[in-house]
């Protein structure tokens, strides 16, 4: 090719450095060699230091990538188990509503003067809620999940924030998939750092339902995200597809680049979802899933049932960003959102029956709305609700939870940080996983735990 | 199904002055060095300094983020030592050689979404520096004398020799010295350059940089309008709205609605069509890298009218021109206005989501140096650019004055008629400041070189960006004269959008309608109803042309497109497009993919197959699971379909590493 150089080209041609320069610039290499490698330990150092307060320095990130492989390189190859039982240890499940839930229109003080007077159009009614612990009242669009509630096994913490939250919605947002600022976490998701407190798993241990990985699973632990069980298959003719995927698997092998791992654990995950859904999947009779919400559960109990071992899974879903037409009442826009939420909650359960005993649904938003309504909705707020269900083996010790001290000590309009929300998860994982505190601070670095009493 | 993402729709900001640790900003404007970052004030034209004006409540400053400072603090203590082979300082191309070494250490992850995205690229790149087998000698070059041919071939998995003689330009010569990181992509220079500059690699591409060379081939792209893309333009005209005024769009609503054109979907899916089929390759490069560092999402109120036009009057016109002018442009452009709400700013209730941003994502990054207050002044300045009937409009009437001070710009801003200019000179101070400079080759080496680019590298590539003045062709040089750029071979993965885009490429896929295409759509020419099936394919795996949500634009690194699901996806589609699956394109029959005549031995078919879809000749090895798809020895005679197995294998070599990294 060099015959077309232009003749810029041909004229830079001309410089032709002597011997004696080529050494003094083998003896300058030399000199910056050394500089660079002092450099890049400093910056290792700090690096170190940064992630300490996490419990994962970069040696043992490193370390912990390594693992990751070498267990998808020889365990996860192995097809699900076929034992079809509830999964050791239980299941967590994030559930995050995108947009900022209107935590008042959830649950709120009962027949509360200062409500009426601030959100007139969005107050829960007087008759038809649902009456909860410590005189609150839940939105019957909840009603659905009357029996969880009467059980014990459907509770409510109001007012949960955390300081780092500002009302934009990504920032929030990602302080709350991160637990803790990007700088706090080097950008690995909390429950990317659960996970490592779990020990090995199989491919489906965490799961993102949605087409795209959540932030609070993003990190080192090869988390999948997938729409349907289902479309983890191969298409074309059936008699080239093992030998594709071995040769895929194989030309992925020692590629230098940590794609190896992800395409391993897609190609496990392919493998399994093949076994899975080798037979219509059947929900439990009386199920049935509609919508989105209630779709991406319906995956969550396939995996489930058939033995996936799922510990970890997220679901997102979108449309809390009520600005306009809040619609908190029935047949209201919020109203048939939650009615949504409740029913597909109430059929996973349903669903799972036994093997819905070990898990624990948590539900949380990016921040809460402000008190006073505007013409017809709400406006970003700071403190929020969450929602917390479980099976039945874990009961909670309150359909109300954490501390709530009324409308006297709000924050410029909006309700302030009565729990913390990284308390809230770090106290659920607790229960859900009998963790050490120890082991659940790590999780969120620069925040001190406070354990909460959630469950009975 | 479930969209894990962000719900649609615009973000909005708290205006009220609490809670602000979304911008940490440990560099107050006052900590930085005069010698170097006070340029910018001077250029803005204030004589003196003015009174600060009244300013409000001191905003709550968050806690300095533990540890030692992090970000470009850390990097202007160490400037990255660069020698340069012309030794005479900076030319007017901005080519220089510079040695940056192999792959740098990872990066601290910054408090910034996007900057967030760049550090979880440092976290797997991390993982890819561990795996590098140690005595790779970082930093061993040597620079001066001639190359014998530039073009590396597939050399040792760990990389090709140092020459201790080096002649030739500075990316030629930057080429021929680099110790490539070894990776299943080879040491190809060619191919190398092909895949970073290009949406993929094809025979004829890859033929015409080997005739052209490296250096003329890059001088011929950086010069887009003199490129013929007539072929492409004649297909695009059958979409037509892509070349109307905002005016004009208004004015045929109604006739657009009737026939169900969506003016905005049509300019993602001209997008789409430009990626596949423009020669312009390295234009559309740039124009997808500015779509997402000066991202608009499509999806806002009259997108249909704005979108588009902003993608055509901002993105396209400076994409290779300069940025300063790119800011300004913007910043007058109804879309970017809308969009981030600057035209509901009004004098009596200021919005300062724009002007956060601004200085956030589209000029110095959250940790270049400014303060809440600095956001405040700025969103004050920006008052009185507006909207009307969906075109820009400055209103002096809405327009506050005062004396404003923003990091080190000062601008009395003593008229509301003055507004506009005033605040012209801040844009141009911003895109000009140091921490921009680094924040866009910071950007721009992710996009171009790897999820953690080297430091050095990166400086270098800030140093003639400012230099130039914000100047992109020479900044471009620069990171392309950099060993650090040839050095990583395979070290990006292809999104999902470039993967399906590489794959329509490889394949050699013509827009041309077939005679046997069964049109049934009255509305739309055969050619829009296929890129429509595109987009609405892009969608499904949520990588379409400005469909993510928010100002962040889509994240540029690997770890944040890892999804089973996806892949699974991707490999289906490519073997859907290996059968033609789109009936409105022209395909060659798969027992064409191997060439006219194709070899008689499965060895020589599969190899024959490799060279015409990746252009790569493949290792033995890779040869050897290839044939396994299709349960033949090298040397089992095959008819001209591989007996039956050529669309498998073909599907097989696009599901392999050789296609997913770039």
């Amino acid at each position: 090719m060099s015959e077309h150089r232009g003749l810029a080209t041909v004229w830079r041609m001309a410089d032709d450095p002597g011997e004696a320069l080529l050494r003094a610039e083998a003896e300058a290499v030399a000199v910056e060699n050394a500089e660079l490698r002092d450099r890049y330990r400093r910056l290792n150092e700090l690096e170190e230091q940064q992630q300490e307060r996490r419990g994962v320095t970069r040696r043992t990130f490193l370390a912990g990538v390594g693992a990751t492989m070498t267990a998808l390189a020889t365990s996860q190859f192995v097809a699900t188990r076929a034992a079809f039982g509830a999964t050791p240890g239980g299941t967590l499940i994030h559930v995050f509503l995108y947009g900022g839930l209107d935590g008042l229109a959830l649950i709120a003080p009962a027949d509360d003067g200062y409500l009426r007077s601030t959100r007139p159009d969005l107050v829960l009614p007087a008759s038809g809620p649902i009456p909860i612990a410590r005189n609150f009242k839940l939105t019957q669009a909840f009603a659905p999940l009357q029996g969880m509630l009467d059980n014990g096994q459907l509770a409510f913490i109001p007012g949960v924030a955390d300081p780092r939250l500002s009302r934009s919605h990504f920032q929030a947002q990602d302080a709350c998939n991160l637990g803790g600022l990007p700088s706090e976490t080097g950008g690995r998701g909390f429950l990317d750092v659960l996970i490592d407190k779990l020990g090995p798993g199989t491919t489906f241990r965490s799961i993102g339902v949605g087409t795209t990985l959540p932030r609070s699973l993003v990190g080192t632990n090869s988390s999948l995200a997938l729409n349907t069980v289902a479309s983890l298959n191969l298409n074309g003719d059936r008699k080239f597809r093992e030998p594709t995927l071995t040769a895929i698997r194989e030309l992925f092998a020692g590629i230098n680049h940590p794609l190896e791992a992800v395409v391993g654990s897609g190609l496990s995950a392919l493998a399994s979802a093949q076994e899975m859904t080798a037979a219509p999947y059947e929900p439990a009779e009386g199920v049935t899933y509609t919508g989105q919400v209630a779709g991406a559960f319906k995956e969550l109990a396939l995996l489930i049932k058939r033995g996936a071992n799922v510990r970890v899974a997220t679901i997102g879903t979108g449309g809390y960003d009520t600005h306009e037409n809040e619609g908190a009442n029935e047949g209201g826009f919020l109203y048939e959102r939650l009615t949504d939420l409740a029913t597909a909650l109430a059929m996973f359960y349903l669903d799972l029956g036994e093997q819905g005993n070990d898990v624990t649904v948590m539900i949380s938003s990016e921040f809460g709305r402000r008190v006073a309504q505007n013409a017809s909705g709400t406006d970003h707020g700071h403190g929020g609700a969450m929602i917390l269900l479980s099976g039945r083996n874990m009961r909670f010790s309150s359909s109300l939870l954490g501390n709530w001290s009324g409308f006297d000590s709000l924050d410029r309009g909006d309700i302030p940080e009565f729990n913390n929300m990284f308390d809230v998860f770090g106290s659920v994982m607790k229960g859900r996983f009998g963790l050490s505190d120890a082991e659940v601070a790590s999780v969120f670095p620069n925040h001190t735990f406070t354990p909460m009493q959630l469950f009975a | 199904m479930t969209n894990s993402g962000p719900p649609r729709g615009r973000h909005t900001r708290p205006d009220d002055g609490r809670r602000r640790e979304t911008t940490p900003a440990p560099y107050t404007a006052d900590g930085y060095d005069d010698r170097t970052y006070d340029r910018g004030a001077h250029e803005a034209g204030a004589p003196s300094e003015p009174p600060r004006r009244t300013a409000p409540a001191p905003p709550h400053r968050p806690p300095p983020p533990y540890g030692p400072p992090v970000g470009r603090g850390r990097h202007a203590d160490t400037p990255g030592r660069s020698r340069w082979v012309t030794g005479d300082g900076i030319d007017t191309s901005g080519r220089q050689v510079i040695d940056v070494g192999n792959v740098g250490p990872a990066g601290q992850p910054r408090p910034s979404r996007r900057n967030a995205m760049i550090g979880m690229g440092a976290l797997a790149a991390g993982a890819v520096a561990a795996l590098v087998p140690q005595g790779l000698d970082l930093g061993s070059r040597l620079f001066g004398g001639a190359a014998t041919d530039p073009e590396r071939e597939n050399g040792s998995a760990q990389g090709v020799a140092l020459q201790s003689v080096v002649r030739g330009s500075p990316t030629e010569a930057a080429a021929a010295v680099t110790e490539v990181t070894p990776s299943p992509l080879g040491s190809n220079t060619v191919l190398h350059l092909v895949s970073r500059l290009t949406f993929g690699a094809t025979p004829s591409l890859v033929a015409e940089v080997r005739s052209m060379g490296i250096d003329a081939w890059i001088a011929a792209q950086l010069e887009p309008e003199r490129i013929d893309d007539s072929a492409l333009n004649a297909k695009l005209a059958e979409l037509t709205t892509l070349n109307k005024s905002i005016d004009e769009l208004r004015a045929e609503r109604e006739a657009n609605d009737a026939k169900r054109i969506r003016p905005a979907r049509e300019w993602a899916e001209a997008t789409i069509a430009r990626q596949i089929w423009s020669k312009r390759q390295l234009f559309e490069v740039m124009v997808d890298f500015w779509n997402d560092f000066l991202h608009v999402a499509a999806d806002i109120d009259n997108g249909a009218y704005i979108r588009g036009p902003f993608d055509r009057d901002v993105i396209r016109r400076y994409a290779l021109d300069n940025y300063p002018d790119m800011f300004v442009a913007a910043n007058r452009h109804p879309a970017l206005l809308r969009y981030l709400d600057q035209d509901r700013s009004r004098k009596n209730a200021i919005n300062e989501n724009l002007a956060r941003e601004n200085l956030e994502l589209y000029s110095v990054g959250v940790d270049g140096g400014y303060t809440e207050d600095d956001v405040l002044q700025a969103a004050i300045l920006q008052t009185g650019h507006s909207i009307r009937d969906d075109q820009y409009v400055y209103r002096p009437d809405q327009h506050v004055t005062g004396p404003v001070r923003i990091m080190r710009f000062k601008h009395p801003n003593s008229t509301p008629e003055g507004g506009e200019e005033a605040a012209e000179r801040y844009f141009r101070y911003l895109a000009l400041h140091p921490s921009t400079a680094r924040y866009i080759a910071q950007n721009l080496a992710t996009r171009l070189v790897s999820d953690t680019p080297p430091a050095a590298l990166v400086d270098a590539v800030a140093t003639t960006y400012l230099e130039h003045k914000g100047a992109i062709k020479p900044t471009l040089m620069t990171l392309l004269s950099s060993t650090g750029f040839w050095a990583a071979v395979g070290q990006k993965v292809r999104r999902p959008a470039e993967y399906l885009v590489a794959t329509y490429r490889a394949l050699g896929v013509s827009p041309a309608t077939p005679a046997t295409f069964d049109d049934r759509d009255p509305n739309a020419s055969p050619f829009l109803q296929g890129l429509r099936q595109l987009c609405d394919f892009l969608v499904g795996v949520a990588h379409w042309p400005a469909g993510h949500p928010t100002p962040d634009g889509y994240p540029d690194v690997f770890v944040a497109w890892t999804s089973a699901g996806t892949m699974i996806r991707l490999w289906n589609e490519a073997l859907n497009i290996i059968n033609g699956g789109r009936k409105m394109f022209t395909y060659l029959r798969p027992d064409e993919l191997a060439g006219p005549k194709p070899p008689t031995a499965a060895g020589d078919y599969v190899e024959a197959l490799a060279r015409n879809l990746i252009s790569r000749p493949l290792a033995p090895r890779e040869r050897d699971l290839l044939l396994g798809v299709a349960g033949v020895d090298a040397a089992a005679p095959v008819d001209a379909s591989l007996n039956g197995a050529v669309g498998a294998v073909a599907r097989a070599i696009f599901a392999s590493p050789l296609h997913h990294l770039r």
